[in-house]
C-alpha cells in the first residue's frame, strides 16, 4: 500500500519503506549536496539506507543554492 | 609580517566576505568573486524543486571559496536551528551566518529569537556569526552566549544606505573580543572604507556588487577598499580638529618691509 509523506510540502504517495528508496522513487539523484530533515530531525547521510518512513512523514530535502 | 583575520579555527586572509546571489549569470559571479579577491562566499539553503533540473553551482564554489552557508529568511529559533543542521549536512561546515529576521519588509534582525537560536547553535558546536542590529549589547550578548563573530549591519539589507550609525559600529568594536564583520546594507567602496576605518575586521556583501552596473569591475573597486580602510586603521588616522593646523611652518617666510 503507498504511503502517503508530505515532501517539501506537497503531498506524495510512496510504495518504498526506507528514505534512500524514496529517494529514487521520486527520482532525485543522490546529489551528494543534499540534505534531508524528517520531522524535523536532520536524517545523516549515511543513515538514508536504514531510515524507515512511514506514512504521515514530513520530509525536507534541501540543497545549497546561491544566497547572500 | 601577513594581516589574517580569524573566525573560530579559521584564519583568512580576505576580509570581503561575497554573497552569491542577484548576479545577471553564474560567469559574472565567477568573474566578480575573483575580482573581489574573496575567500568567503555566501549560500542559502532551500528546497530542491521535485520537478526540474537542480542548478549546481556548489560544486565549483566549493573548489576554490570557503563556503558559509546562512539561514536566511528564517523568523523562529526552530526554523533557523534546522536549516543550520541541514546545511552542516549538505556542506560539511560548522560554520553558519545565523540570520533570524523579524519580517519581510525592512528584514531587520529579530533580537528576541536571534540571542536563542545563537546560544542553541553554539551548544550544538556550530561556529555562529549572527547578522544583527548595530547595537553595542546585542552584539555583547552574542558575543556571551558564544558567538565567533558578530555581523552588524550597515543598514538594512540590499539597501546600499551604507553605514547609517558609525558610532555604534565604533562601540561594537571597541568593546568586541571578536571579528566583527559588517553585514548588509553597503552601497560603494566608500562605505566598505569606513567599515574598515571604524576598525571592523571585514564587510560582507551582495547586492552592492552583483546589481553595480558593472559588477567586476565593483568588486575589484570593494577589494581595494578593504586593503584602503583597513591600512588607514592600522597607520592611525590623526585626531578630528575644529581648527585649522598649517602643515608648512612659518618659519623663514618672507617679510615685506614696507606696506602698502
Amino acid at each position: 500500500m503507498k504511503k502517503k509523506l508530505i515532501i517539501n510540502g506537497k503531498n506524495t504517495f510512496v510504495l518504498s519503506k526506507t528514505l534512500l528508496k524514496v529517494l529514487s522513487e521520486i527520482n532525485i539523484i543522490n546529489n551528494q549536496n543534499i540534505a534531508i530533515a524528517v520531522n524535523e530531525e536532520v536524517i545523516e547521510k549515511n543513515n538514508w539506507k536504514n531510515h524507515k518512513i512511514k506514512s504521515g512523514d514530513i520530509i525536507e530535502i534541501v540543497r545549497p543554492l546561491k544566497g547572500g | 609580517m601577513m594581516d589574517l583575520l580569524t573566525i573560530a579555527n579559521k584564519k583568512f586572509k580576505s576580509r570581503l566576505f561575497m554573497g552569491t546571489s542577484r548576479y545577471p549569470n553564474h560567469q559574472i559571479m565567477l568573474n566578480s568573486l575573483n575580482a573581489g579577491r574573496t575567500e568567503v562566499v555566501t549560500v542559502a539553503i532551500r528546497r530542491i524543486s521535485l520537478k526540474k533540473y537542480n542548478e549546481n553551482i556548489i560544486d565549483i564554489l566549493k573548489k576554490k571559496y570557503f563556503i558559509l552557508p546562512n539561514t536566511a529568511g528564517c523568523y523562529t529559533v526552530k526554523e533557523a536551528v534546522l536549516t543550520a543542521e541541514l546545511a552542516r549536512e549538505a556542506l560539511k561546515t560548522n560554520f553558519v551566518k545565523l540570520e533570524v529576521i523579524g519580517n519581510d519588509e525592512d528584514l531587520l534582525p529579530d533580537v528576541e529569537n536571534l540571542i536563542p537560536a545563537a546560544k542553541e547553535l553554539v551548544k550544538k558546536k556550530f561556529n555562529v556569526l549572527p547578522y544583527c542590529n548595530d547595537d553595542p549589547i546585542v552584539c555583547k550578548k552574542l558575543e556571551d552566549v558564544g558567538c565567533s563573530a558578530v555581523m552588524p549591519l550597515a543598514a538594512p539589507i540590499g539597501s546600499g544606505l551604507g553605514i547609517q550609525n558609525k558610532y555604534n559600529i565604533k562601540l561594537i568594536v571597541e568593546k568586541s573580543n571578536i571579528p566583527v564583520i559588517i553585514d548588509a546594507g553597503v552601497g560603494t567602496a566608500s562605505d566598505v572604507s569606513i567599515a574598515m576605518e571604524l576598525g571592523c575586521d571585514g564587510v560582507l556583501l551582495n547586492t552592492a556588487v552583483a546589481e553595480a552596473q558593472n559588477p567586476e569591475l565593483m568588486a575589484q573597486a570593494m577589494a581595494e577598499a578593504i586593503d584602503a580602510g583597513r591600512n588607514a586603521f592600522l597607520a592611525g588616522r590623526i585626531p578630528k580638529r575644529l581648527f585649522a593646523k598649517n602643515s608648512t611652518t612659518n618659519k623663514g617666510k618672507i617679510k615685506l618691509m614696507k606696506k602698502n
